[in-house]
């Protein structure tokens, strides 16, 4: 495992975080434009997050950055969309910097073959933050790594219920980010440990509609049958027509909790789909499952949420920066991606506060229970 | 750290009825995949932790944590939970990040030196969340020791001459383990499609037979009302004979009595030599019995028996553990079925009667019209409407009004073909189906049989009271919607024909509703396109019959209908919401002629009628206070008049506002006193200062004895609570006189004015001043 510690400066600095985005044809130039923005000559950076487009030069961008703040630990993926604060732009490069007094990180790149596992791994480097009253798991996953589900259960059986766990999968045909290393089928953890409180929040905003299904059969992370018939054809029949996100079909199922609460999972159609009528969804079996569905309205209520929910997480403190994980999938729910951006922009705006967000592929978001993946869900992370 | 989850409505709807259940379902699908003792118990513990909402669970077994989640990897509390597992310490445990948190904790049953515990940082673990977890230790146990066994055969595998034997048994253990499952999804489904409690018993049934193979599976369930009775609630493989012995059985007989009594499994080999058996069921054949309990809310509710036919037949271990499970099973989706039972039924059928509701009615309705379509009959409908429910409502309570509607459905039930369905459609309406009609005469006599049947006078809380109806009837072949609408056009033409008769629908009654509908989109204009009129009618003292005043009456001229008195419209008014624009209206105007008149006759009142609707508007108070403030009117010349019937809500809001009135300085009347109830009652309660004595005691007075008493006691109330009584309606010169000789001493009607515009009125009081007299020429 490889571990960078952030360095002791000799005079406390409070704690802060800003934000810089650049774009251009030129990566390098955009990548340090951002770096500098977000760090803006403030003393002891502690933590770089890196969000770029997947189809960018990675490599020179993550070095740009890199050499902006020399062994500052940096991390982060490549995503389908990268926003901040009155921005968002599919090729923008952004950069949160967390520093100051008070903040420590260490970062675990793992290879996710076996992801349970990688979870296990990437969750390890909480114990050097273990010593600060306030810690966080940040997990950024490469899209091409299967079984989130278990990636996240992984890493909460090494960290336990007292630290809680955000993050998000790359866009497709991603990367994750360590140092100036672009990694592909893996996973870097990133523990935050601060001397001031954490919020997360999270909502979908969708809700049940019509009669629920009984999951009959599946296998290897698809289902294979709803109601005992092949799972695309009943879903065909309640919808009309599988509706299309991005290059597949994809419908959203949600599972039901004592709660009340509804945990929202991706159905994905496929190659294999047109073959067997399977969909690619992590549902176990004997589950009853419910056809969800949402407006822009409550898509847009629940951006505004999660993030209160965040910035209530912290107590009263002031929030230094905010990061929020968004779904791709939500963009259908909004209607044109000019609506997300808007959406994005706006509800995420809380003035003063340095954001910085993307879309991803799948969230994560642990604060209770032991469940933290989510589907079609916008993630906020508020720092203080 | 704070975070509110996405919860919706329909969680409620769908939610605790069928989640425990699901969840079972679910946890047993998990573990049953796993491949090995130590990935089922760490499945196990991971999947209960998830379905109950909790960060942390363990499986201790023999003094040591055997799988955990929750706490970090190189921190769990194993003396804890091991302390905890065995009851001792103070019953909590650690959960991170939140502090100690009660742990639940549950023996594997079968399993030695084996608990569950689990702990979360959120509210305790309630009733029906100890169920589940109890029905999710049970699958764990089964599921180990399953996997156990089949570990152990793998072992012996290696024996090649018994290698085909145990392949065997191997494959039977997984298949079994296998039938579990289906048979529960089974029963899952037929709960998640809403099938009826008694399908799903069934299926129960069905699917216990199934699981082991055996002849006869029953569920018998404790009797409510008898408490000491077990009931056949479904059963299979039995004749006729025996069930009628086994339908209805003591608690304390029997194998299955016992399983209840002693809340175990109960199981009986040689069965017609065993103390528990039952003659009738060794006469059936049967070899040997099984019997789980089968509990509701953590209560034994009743039992779950395999009987079998097959001689020698002997429960192994691991069917008698399926058979417990299974039970375990049963019990959460009875729980279930029972459940959306009473809520399917209770959305379907009117609380207080227990009729089928409008949404029922309406969908029988539709089967019954294609059905009827098909056999080339007309289906009809019955829609009622009770005369005047709302004042029994108003004046003896809701209660007495609740029991009079329980009466009434009674009666309608009462007065139907077997085949006729009657449903309550909301407040005083019902309705009736009738199938298969040859002709509206069917419909008009069964419609004439209710009319009797309601006839007779109804007992609530001791008084007699006399309910009419009336009845609109549609027979037809049309949509359900319209035959209804049909019916309830009938109904309407009914009211207004009279009360207390029926009408059969007929086309051109459509005409009727249309104009209606389109007289209520023009009110709603009436007053941007000034078509609404004030009327005055003078209000005269009696002792000179001089001016004293005058009442505002809305009148509205229509473009093509010429001018409309108030009983054409206001009722529409009322319905629509309207009224409340209409009555700020009329205030206005009222004020301001009011003010001008004043000079005149500076003594004089005018009233003016407030609606329900309008003392229901929050804004009346400042309303009223603006009207007088615009006219200049002072308040003391403003007399508001309310119904009875708007006293008779008698809510703490209606009492405020008439106090905010008050305190304005305008005084109250109440309108048409003496046609509503309990008079006295309210005018205590009331800051009313004028009653108007209704038309109908003043038409009285000249008829006998009696109208001249019940007109006294009028103005004699009045007078002994230091009201002013005015009485409307006079149109002769006696009733001018007599009521002036009880000691009324205002008085207003034809006899001295007609209602007229205020331009007409100042043209009959002339320049007379207030002292004006108003000797008619109808009175000369």
């Amino acid at each position: 495992m490889d571990r960078a510690v952030s360095g002791i400066a000799p005079a406390r600095t409070a704690r802060w975080g800003g934000v810089g985005h650049g774009a251009g044809p030129d990566p390098v130039a955009a990548g340090a434009t951002a770096a500098q923005a977000a760090i803006d000559g403030r003393e002891n950076p502690g933590l770089l997050l890196v969000f770029a487009p997947c189809e960018a030069d990675l490599p020179a961008i993550l070095g740009a950055v890199a050499d902006v703040a020399p062994g500052v630990p940096l991390a982060g993926c490549a995503a389908d969309g990268q926003f901040t604060a009155g921005l968002m732009r599919r090729d923008a490069i952004v950069v949160l910097a967390l520093g100051g007094d008070g903040l420590e990180v260490s970062l675990a790149p793992v290879d996710a073959h076996d992801p349970r596992d990688a979870g296990a791994r990437a969750a390890a480097c909480v114990g050097d933050v273990a010593h600060l009253p306030h810690r966080l798991l940040l997990l950024f996953a490469d899209e091409a790594v299967h079984g989130h589900a278990d990636l996240v259960r992984g890493a909460y059986s090494v960290v336990g219920a007292g630290v809680p766990i955000a993050g998000g999968v790359s866009g497709p045909d991603g990367a994750v980010f360590h140092g100036r290393s672009v990694l592909r089928g893996a996973v870097v953890g990133v523990a935050i440990g601060s001397e001031g409180p954490i919020g997360i929040g999270y909502r979908h905003g969708l809700r049940p509609i019509g009669e629920p299904m009984l999951v009959t059969r599946v296998a290897d992370g698809r289902i294979l049958a709803l109601d005992e018939r092949p799972a695309a054809d009943v879903l065909e029949e309640r919808l009309g027509t599988l509706p299309w996100i991005g290059a597949h079909p994809k419908v959203h199922l949600g599972l039901q909790r004592r709660t009340g609460e509804w945990r929202v999972r991706v159905a994905a159609g496929d190659d294999r789909t047109v073959e067997d009528r399977s969909l690619q969804c992590p549902l176990p079996d004997g589950a009853l499952v419910w056809v969800m569905d949402g407006d822009v309205e409550a898509a847009t209520r629940a951006a505004e949420d999660a993030c209160t929910d965040a910035l209530d997480g912290l107590g009263g403190a002031m929030p230094r920066a905010l990061l929020a994980f968004d779904c791709i999938a939500r963009r259908a729910l909004l209607e044109s991606e000019a609506a997300l951006d808007e959406v994005a922009v706006s509800y995420l705006d809380v003035g003063p506060v340095p954001l910085a967000g993307i879309h991803t592929a799948g969230e994560f978001a642990r604060t209770h229970g032991i469940t933290g993946l989510h589907h079609c869900t916008i993630v906020v992370v508020a720092v203080a | 750290m704070s975070q509110m989850p996405d919860s919706h409505p329909g969680a409620e709807r769908n939610g605790p009825a069928r989640w425990a259940a699901q969840q079972l379902t679910e946890f047993l699908a998990t573990v049953s995949r796993a491949a090995d003792e130590a990935e089922a118990a760490q499945l196990g513990v991971e999947r209960v932790a998830e379905i109950v909402d909790a960060e942390c669970a363990a499986l201790v077994r023999h003094g040591a944590v055997f799988a955990s989640i929750g706490w970090p990897r190189f921190e769990v509390p194993e003396r804890e939970l091991v302390a905890a597992a065995h009851g001792h310490g103070d019953g909590t445990v650690v959960v991170p990040g939140a502090g100690p948190r009660p742990a639940v904790v549950l023996r594997l049953e079968g399993e030695d030196g084996a608990y569950l515990v689990v702990a979360r940082a959120s509210s305790p673990m309630a009733g029906e969340e100890e169920s589940l977890l109890h029905g999710m230790a049970r699958g764990l146990a089964l599921t180990t020791r399953l996997l156990r066994t089949i570990s152990a055969e793998r072992t012996l595998r290696s024996q090649a001459d018994r290698q085909a034997a145990e392949n065997v048994r191997l494959l039977d253990t997984l298949r079994m383990r296998q039938r579990v499952l289906e048979a529960m999804a089974r029963i899952q489904r037929a709960i998640s499609r809403r099938e009826p409690l008694q399908a799903v018993l069934e299926i129960i049934v069905a699917a216990a037979g199934e699981l082991l193979g055996d002849d006869a599976p029953a569920l018998l369930l404790v009797d409510p009302e008898e408490p000491e009775v077990l009931r056949l609630a479904a059963v299979r493989g039995f004749s006729d004979t025996v069930l009628e012995t086994i339908r209805r059985r003591p608690i304390t007989e029997g194998a299955s009595g016992r399983s209840v009594v002693e809340d175990r499994l109960v199981v009986v080999e040689d069965y017609a030599h065993h103390a528990d058996a039952l003659p009738g069921l060794v006469v059936e054949g049967v070899q040997a019995a099984m019997a789980a309990p089968v509990h509701e809310d953590g209560k034994v509710i009743g039992t779950l028996v395999l009987s079998s036919m097959r001689a020698g037949r002997v429960f192994s271990r691991a069917e008698q553990d399926m058979l417990l499970s299974f039970a375990e099973h049963a019990s959460l989706a009875l729980t279930d079925a029972r459940r959306v039972d009473t809520m399917l039924h209770q959305a379907l059928h009117d609380a207080l009667t227990g009729l089928p509701n409008r949404a029922l009615f309406t969908d029988r309705l539709g089967h019954a019209l294609t059905q009827g379509r098909r056999r080339g009959t007309s289906c009809g409908v019955i829609f009622l409407d009770l005369d005047r429910f709302k004042t029994v409502n108003d004046s003896l309570g809701h209660a007495a009004g609740d029991e009079l509607l329980v009466s009434v459905a009674r009666r309608i039930d009462e007065s139907l073909r077997s085949a006729d369905t009657a449903a309550r459609l909301g407040g005083d309406e019902f309705a009736v189906l009738l199938e298969d009609l040859g002709g509206v005469g069917e419909a008009e006599l069964v419609a004439g049989r209710i009319a009797e049947a309601l006839r007779e006078p109804v007992v609530v809380r001791g008084r007699e009271i006399a309910v009419a109806a009336s009845i609109g009837i549609a027979v037809g072949r049309v949509a359900a919607s319209e035959l209804l609408r049909q019916a309830d056009v009938a109904m309407y033409r009914a009211k207004a024909e009279g009360k207390g008769r029926h009408v059969v629908f007929e086309d051109s009654m459509q005409d009727e509703v249309v104009e209606r509908l389109e007289l209520e989109g023009e009110l709603l204009r009436a007053i941007e396109r000034d078509e609404i009129e004030v009327h005055y009618q003078p209000v005269i003292a009696l002792d000179g019959q001089t001016l004293a005043g005058f009442e505002a009456l809305v009148r509205w001229r229509h473009r093509v209908r010429g001018l409309m008195p108030p009983m054409q419209f206001i009722g529409l008014a009322e319905e629509n919401g309207s009224i409340v624009a209409l009555g700020r209206h009329v205030l206005r105007v009222a004020c301001r002629q009011a003010a001008e008149w004043l000079e005149e006759f500076p003594q004089a009142i005018m009233t003016v009628n407030l609606s329900g609707r309008q003392l229901e508007d929050p804004n009346i108070v400042a309303d009223v206070a603006a009207a007088l403030a615009d006219s200049g009117l002072p308040a003391r010349a403003l007399v508001l008049e309310i119904t009875e019937t708007v006293l008779m809500h008698d809510t703490e809001a209606t009492i405020a506002r008439m106090q905010a009135l008050k305190a304005l300085g305008v005084r109250l009347a109440v309108d048409d006193f003496g046609t509503g109830y309990s008079s006295l009652r309210y005018l205590r309660r009331f800051p009313v200062d004028i009653l108007k004595m209704a038309k109908p005691f003043v038409d009285g007075l000249d008829a006998d004895e009696e109208g001249r008493a019940l007109a006294r006691a009028i103005v004699e109330l009045a007078s002994s609570l230091k009201l002013s009584c005015i009485a409307e309606g006079i149109e002769l010169p006696a009733q001018a006189l007599l009521l002036h000789e009880l000691g009324c001493a205002l008085g207003q009607g034809f006899h001295f004015a007609r209602p007229m515009t205020a331009a007409a009125l100042d043209e009959l009081i002339g320049d007379g001043g207030d002292g004006r007299t108003f000797a008619l020429p109808s009175a000369a």
